[in-house]
């Protein structure tokens, strides 16, 4: 399996960092510092126009990627291999489940690996796309952030998008993980690790903060 | 700690310790991917994705319909 990081940092070597922002479980976890948890076999990058995102497939397709698409977002693989897939959504984000669009509001933070300046959502940007899509992993992947997330940036953002509804069904679905205890196990299984006390205090201060500005 | 062989990532997570269920549930729930616990060679274990139904190629349209969850 070819390490998605290395994909990412060749295809953004190929077709330049400007114009894309890479979002999804990688973003979380290279932010968070979890780059031993689950191995992905994805790479999601957000084109922040229609000519990057030509770009981008273009490119794939010519190096043989077959390309599909689905409200939205392009996937693109390449068949017989163990290369990740490359997701590519084209701003705003839509949201998959509700076909929503989410925008990202924040200067996105740039990490440089192997001399490539990689762009990544801001943490508050990614919590939103999280609570939106609030699968048990995007619950874990908050959990993750909380420490380094502003409940009002968030809660401005879903307001911004008009998509409030959607990120308060995320933010209660998040309280029942919590309350039921089922997001500990949860947690030991996707991260290999406990959730320390310091990241449970955030993750209940960031729901709790949550609920004070609507959601 | 708590730790199974197979975690199938769906809307809910469920974790298994045989891959047959883990397919039942899996394709009971797309879009899904299945991840199994394999050792690292540093001796700690990690989770890789090992199937995924979360697209499909639809011969008709000759292009890949992509499930994303």
């Amino acid at each position: 399996m070819i390490d998605p990081l290395a994909e990412l940092v060749e295809l953004l070597r190929a077709v330049g960092s400007d114009g894309y922002v890479v979002v999804g479980g990688l973003a979380v976890r290279l932010l968070a510092g979890e780059r031993n948890a689950r191995e992905t076999r994805d790479v999601d990058i957000v084109a922040m126009s229609p000519g990057a995102r030509d770009r981008i497939l273009s490119h794939l397709r010519s190096r043989g990627y077959q390309v599909g698409a689905t409200g939205g977002w392009h996937r693109a693989a390449l068949a017989g291999t163990r290369r990740p897939m490359i997701d590519v959504a084209t701003h705003p984000v839509v949201n998959p489940r509700t076909f929503e669009e989410l925008t990202l509001r924040e200067e996105p933070r740039i990490q440089t690996y192997e001399g490539v300046p990689i762009p990544f959502a801001s943490a508050n940007d990614l919590a939103l796309l999280k609570l939106a899509a609030h699968r048990d992993q995007d619950i874990v992947d908050l959990l993750l952030l909380a420490a380094g997330l502003s409940a009002r940036a968030i809660a401005q953002g879903a307001q911004h998008d008009d998509v409030e509804r959607t990120a308060a069904e995320g933010a209660q679905t998040a309280r029942l993980l919590v309350a039921s205890g089922t997001l500990a196990g949860l947690v030991e299984e996707l991260i290999g690790r406990p959730a320390s006390d310091q990241e449970l205090a955030a993750f209940d201060k960031l729901l709790s903060d949550l609920h004070k500005e609507g959601l | 700690m708590s730790q199974h062989r197979y975690v199938v990532l769906a809307q809910r997570i469920r974790c298994f310790d045989e891959l047959d269920r883990a397919k039942e549930y899996s394709q009971a729930n797309v879009p899904s991917v299945i991840c199994e616990r394999m050792a690292r060679a540093d001796g700690t274990s990690g989770l890789v994705e090992i199937l995924r139904h979360d697209f499909l190629y639809d011969e008709q349209r000759n292009e890949w319909r992509v499930m994303l969850g």
